[in-house]
């Protein structure tokens, strides 16, 4: 046996331990229940409720400080189910305008979720709808609104670059750790996500007092542990919204993109992709409804084809080639290579349209000589210093990647593709390793073979030519409310290590090719502009019909791509309605009698093939009244300028 | 065979009484809590409380078979028991899917079993086995790490699990080691880097500084008269040079604002002390001991604080403590203590009455049925039936002290001692936090709180003591 060596002094050291801690409790206990007033009156029979305050998210401005996106108040019917009473069910569901059905369908499953927890009974419902029935609202205990709001737009475009608000999926609850409740709304494509976490601001909760009429009569304790929301941040975005509208105007009844940029900064101007649809029609109750039908309608507007528009640049590449070959000094700017209408070597002929020889880089640009530029190609490929085939290839590869082709150009709105320029291996599985060379990918050299681009990086190339060589990752936020560091990014110049002195002999011809060469109808009365058609051969219809610019030539304040599928010849369609967005952007208005035409003709285009996308029409968002003044579209067209998908 | 007809004469039948009513008034408090418009009648078992009372008769079965064993399996199946939970633990730690942020649960369909509860027991009879062990004198550093080792063990895998909140209910089995005699001037040590722990979350790191120099100043002071009383003499020199030290360090700490700075001035204090201590050779043990104990005060309060503070405990834990010493500005932490709070207090003297608790019904309270279920219990019941509770709770603990004083064997006694020990550490922090007085830990009030496991693990060790209890005059080891 082993003996206790303490015995009972250290039990007795025990037991007056636990007795001296219960008699503390006992004390804490009857000072709580019994001596102090303060926690026993706050109990009282009321009920409390407690609220929870939904931030109103940040306001959108665009760069010219108009408001493009606002907050409209809307209303959630919540219900606690262990409070409902005895009610006059018919006259609620004829209140709130629903059958008895869903009333009952819509209370069990409140009861399900929880018998004391909220629930919402009745989604989203109109500010007018809701002030009607609020009055009748105590007659109806365990229910009470809860205030939400809702994003509306007051110029119905630009849905592609806000992109819309959406309620959380328990995929987005479980990402943020629980940051997110059911219920709860989140950004989704567009600036709405990349911005989220400054846009959406921070829940507050409010704890009230209600009486047995389920009215408000105060906070609790006075709002001790209330907490308040904070507003979300405001955006400024760089969309100039009203050049934003026009293009969505003219693209009507395209299929289609137009980026425009502004070339010192990198800011995006407009960005257009069309089809587009009202970003209305995103919002509220009928949210899902129109998803499904804007999914269905044909032609996917839902696709924002100026970051994933699949397109081969076509001629518009020209220009890129010959600053490549002039950088490499594989030609002098007044190289002459004759065409006689097709380009050949051996056996191969890339054919050419006729014009007259050119006798230097800006005449070749002018006429844009497919001949030309196909030599330029070979003689690249060919030049010294480089092994074989594979590794000038890999160099010019790697010139492309310096224009922002073949990579992600870093754009602010989720979804940019990075289009396609081909690697040595895509070519060694194509052919076989070594058995291809300059003639084999020939065209390449006036963008075609496999070469696809978006529209936003062909703007994004544009604008890095007019440049002489460098470019900002293009974006659409300007300015975020509080802090800058989410815009550190677009603040990196992005090199591409070319002699400046290059770009004066490409520019030159690319201003001739506006002048007087392919892309006439680009031209914008007393304003130089440069640019370069170019027509995409597509194997499914029409060619795509392909043109970028810059303006004005001798200091460029916006380029520009624009690419309309299907409709044919370059500088039919796509040239003028860059010319159109360049007049637009720099004068504010389209004034003489041939420009006016020239929109008229390009709105009555219509490559879009029966049956025309039948999409839904959003209510007309109400302005409020403070902000109307600045809120109201202001077309320069027809009136109903934002309707561009609408046949 | 004589002990078998025995057995029933010689339980002790108040403990088996208070065990059996405060449980069977749980249940009562079980059923309140759910009740509602929509809940069902008392009879109708489909509820929670129906399935709290399957788990009591489970209990008294379970109960019944483990007093019919024979006494001499516990102390000889004591490690076996306790390798085969700490495995499970390990097991379930390893590969169990989190709940609430922990991986403790073992699930069965819709059953789940949470073995950290049984490591309880495990660990009681482990820590019994081991001191009754001839080899054991707690008087031997050896012997103390042993003990020190088998209660750590479960902890280490319990924090592993996230379940700190049920790892702390372990430190109760220093109750046990107090009894057995482990040293009181460790109970000491514990309780001052309890104090530091506080104040290094509550005050600057300057101030704390300055604290353990005064501290520190305060026991040179206490040592140097100690060995005035021997008639041991220290020269004046000693005296002086500590007061000038620490009087420096008070300064510096209150004027400093960075933790560095004050560690720094600290090593170099040290440095000009251990200089002057060579020329006093006999008194060096008066300044060196007050340093050294500064030196690694400090290393705990700011160190060790700081990563038990930061790494160790998750953010809802920081932001209880932080709650309970009042420097929280979370309105949602501070929220369920005030509701909690409201509850309690809002029953007055005598309660509104058994299932006429309104707060209860509306459920203000968050997991009132677990964690937070004597709020029903005060809201009910009022202050005279709260109280009386307590009490039936410290008549049981009081009658468990006093049984455990009355065995023979070492291993019994401890045994006892840890069943006591783990019930008075789980209700002083549970109720503690419904009233306010200790962090919110999310542990179970034993035999009231809903949850199969808590309740199955808590009978289990009140029959297992009452099987032992019925056998005192036998030696076991």
């Amino acid at each position: 046996m082993k003996d206790s060596p303490f015995g009972r002094n250290r039990a007795l050291g025990v037991i007056t331990l636990f007795v001296v801690i219960f008699s503390i409790y006992g004390f804490r206990l009857l000072y709580l229940q019994v001596i102090s007033p303060d926690y026993r009156e706050l109990a009282g029979d009321r009920i409390r409720r407690r609220e929870v305050i939904f931030p109103e998210r940040g306001l959108i401005y665009d760069r010219n400080g108009v408001l493009v996106v606002y907050n409209e108040p809307i209303y959630n019917l919540m219900v606690i189910p262990n409070q409902v009473s005895a009610m006059d069910t018919a006259r609620f569901c004829q209140l709130f305008g629903m059958d008895r059905e869903t009333f009952d369908k819509q209370l069990q499953k409140a009861k399900k979720y929880s018998w004391r927890k909220p629930s919402v009974f009745i989604k989203e419902i109109k500010a007018n709808d809701y002030t009607a029935a609020e009055e009748f609202l105590y007659q109806f205990p365990g229910f009470f609104p809860e205030v939400r709001t809702i994003r509306r737009y007051p110029h119905r475009a630009a849905a592609h670059v806000l992109g819309y608000v959406g309620e959380v999926d328990t995929a987005d609850i479980r990402k943020s750790g629980g940051y997110y409740r059911p219920g709860d709304h989140i950004g989704r494509t567009g600036v709405e996500q990349t911005y989220e976490a400054v846009l959406r601001g921070e829940r507050g909760v409010r704890h009230m007092l209600v009486d047995q009429f389920n009215r408000s009569v105060g906070l609790y304790r006075g709002g001790l542990w209330d907490t308040i929301a904070t507003r979300g941040q405001d955006l400024t975005i760089t969309l100039d919204i009203e050049l934003q509208q026009y293009g969505e105007w003219l693209m009507q009844n395209k299929k289609g993109s137009i980026v425009a940029i502004e070339p010192s900064t990198g800011e995006i101007l407009a960005l257009v992709s069309s089809p587009a649809y009202d970003p209305n029609l995103l919002v509220g109750r009928e949210r899902s409804a129109n998803f499904q039908a804007l999914r269905t309608s044909g032609y996917d507007p839902m696709n924002n084809r100026a970051l994933k528009g699949y397109y081969p640049p076509g001629s518009t590449y020209k220009p890129l080639m010959a600053l490549f070959a002039l950088e490499d000094e594989v030609i002098q700017p007044n190289f002459y290579y004759g065409c006689g209408g097709a380009f050949r070597l051996g056996g191969l002929r890339v054919g050419c349209h006729a014009h007259t020889s050119s006798g230097n880089v800006q005449a070749a640009i002018q006429t844009s000589c497919n001949a030309y530029f196909c030599a330029l190609f070979k003689m690249f490929m060919d030049q010294k210093g480089y092994k074989n085939a594979e590794e000038a290839y890999e160099h010019w590869r790697e010139y492309m990647t310096r224009f922002g082709l073949g990579v992600k150009v870093g754009i602010d709105i989720p979804g940019e593709i990075i289009g396609n320029i081909p690697t040595v291996a895509t070519y060694d599985k194509a052919y076989r390793p070594g058995a291809w060379k300059a003639s084999t990918i020939i065209t390449l050299g006036i963008g075609q073979d496999k070469m696809i681009v978006t529209p936003l990086q062909q703007a994004n190339m544009t604008a890095a030519m007019a440049n002489g060589g460098w470019w900002y990752s293009p974006h659409v936020v300007k300015q975020v409310e509080s802090t800058d560091s989410l815009l550190a990014p677009f603040r990196i110049r992005h090199e591409s290590g070319f002699r400046p002195e290059i770009f004066g002999p490409v520019l030159e011809g690319m201003a001739m090719v506006v002048s007087g060469g392919t892309g006439r109808q680009a031209q914008v009365p007393g304003i130089a502009v440069g640019g370069k058609t170019g027509t995409a051969q597509n194997p499914l219809g029409l060619d795509h019909s392909l043109f970028i610019a810059f303006a004005p030539v001798d200091n460029p304040q916006i380029a520009i791509a624009a690419i309309v599928e299907n409709s044919g010849w370059g500088g039919s369609w796509s040239a003028p309605i860059c010319g159109l967005m360049i007049e637009k952007y720099l004068n504010r208005s389209i004034s003489s009698p041939q420009q006016l035409a020239k929109e008229k003709r390009m709105i009555e285009g219509d490559f879009l093939n029966p049956p025309k996308p039948v999409l839904p029409v959003a209510a007309a968002p109400t302005s409020p009244a403070a902000e109307a003044s600045v809120a109201v579209p202001v077309p320069a067209g027809p009136a109903a300028s934002s309707q561009s998908a609408q046949p | 065979m004589k002990r078998q007809s025995s057995i029933w004469t010689n339980i002790d039948w108040v403990s088996f009484g208070l065990y059996l009513a405060i449980m069977l008034f749980g249940w009562l408090v079980v059923y309140a809590v759910q009740f509602g418009p929509q809940s069902s009648s008392l009879f109708n078992f489909s509820g929670i409380h129906g399935r709290q009372l399957i788990w009591i008769i489970i209990s008294l079965i379970m109960g019944m078979m483990i007093l019919i064993f024979d006494s001499e399996f516990f102390p000889g199946f004591a490690w076996i028991i306790y390798g085969l939970v700490m495995a499970l633990v390990l097991f379930v730690m390893l590969t169990a899917r989190e709940i609430n942020g922990a991986r403790a649960w073992l699930e069965f369909g819709s059953i789940k079993i949470q073995p950290s509860e049984f490591a309880k027991y495990a660990t009681a009879l482990a820590l019994a086995k081991y001191l009754s062990m001839p080899s054991v004198n707690l008087a031997e550093w050896r012997s103390r790490a042993g003990a020190l080792a088998v209660i750590g063990l479960p902890m280490l895998l319990i924090i592993g699990q996230k379940d700190t909140g049920s790892a702390l209910v372990f430190t109760s089995f220093i109750f046990v080691l107090y009894r057995e005699g482990f040293p009181i001037g460790a109970v000491v040590v514990g309780a001052y880097l309890a104090i530091l722990g506080v104040l290094s979350l509550l005050v600057e790191p300057g101030y704390l500084h300055s604290a353990v120099a005064l501290l520190c100043l305060g026991y040179a002071v206490f040592a140097l008269q100690r060995s005035l009383k021997k008639n041991r003499q220290p020269t004046l020199n000693v005296l002086i040079l500590l007061m000038i030290g620490m009087v420096v360090l008070i300064i510096t700490g209150l004027l400093t604002e960075s933790l560095w700075l004050s560690v720094l001035l600290a090593a170099v204090f040290m440095a000009v002390l251990y200089f002057f201590s060579q020329f006093l050779r006999r008194e060096r043990r008066y300044i060196l001991l007050p340093a050294g104990l500064f030196l690694l005060s400090l290393f705990f309060g700011f160190f060790i604080m700081d990563v038990a503070f930061n790494d160790v405990l998750e953010a809802h834990q920081r932001e209880r403590i932080l709650t309970l010493v009042g420097k929280n500005s979370d309105k949602d932490a501070n929220y369920n203590v005030d509701q909690s709070k409201m509850t309690i207090a809002s029953g007055g003297w005598l309660g509104k009455g058994y299932l006429q608790g309104t707060l209860t019904r509306y459920g203000h309270v968050p997991e009132q049925q677990t964690d937070f279920i004597f709020c029903t219990i005060g809201e009910e019941f009022g202050f005279v039936g709260s109280a009386a509770f307590l009490l039936a709770y410290l008549a049981l603990l009081i009658r468990i002290v006093l049984l455990a004083e009355r065995q023979r064997s070492a291993f019994s006694r401890s045994f006892a001692y840890g069943v006591a020990a783990l019930f008075f550490v789980q209700i002083a922090i549970n109720v503690g936090m419904t009233i306010g007085l200790v962090p919110v830990i999310g542990i179970p009030l034993p035999f009231v709180s809903y949850g199969g496991s808590s309740i199955l693990a808590f009978s289990v060790l009140i029959f297992t003591m009452l099987r032992l209890d019925a056998d005192r005059l036998l030696v076991l080891r």
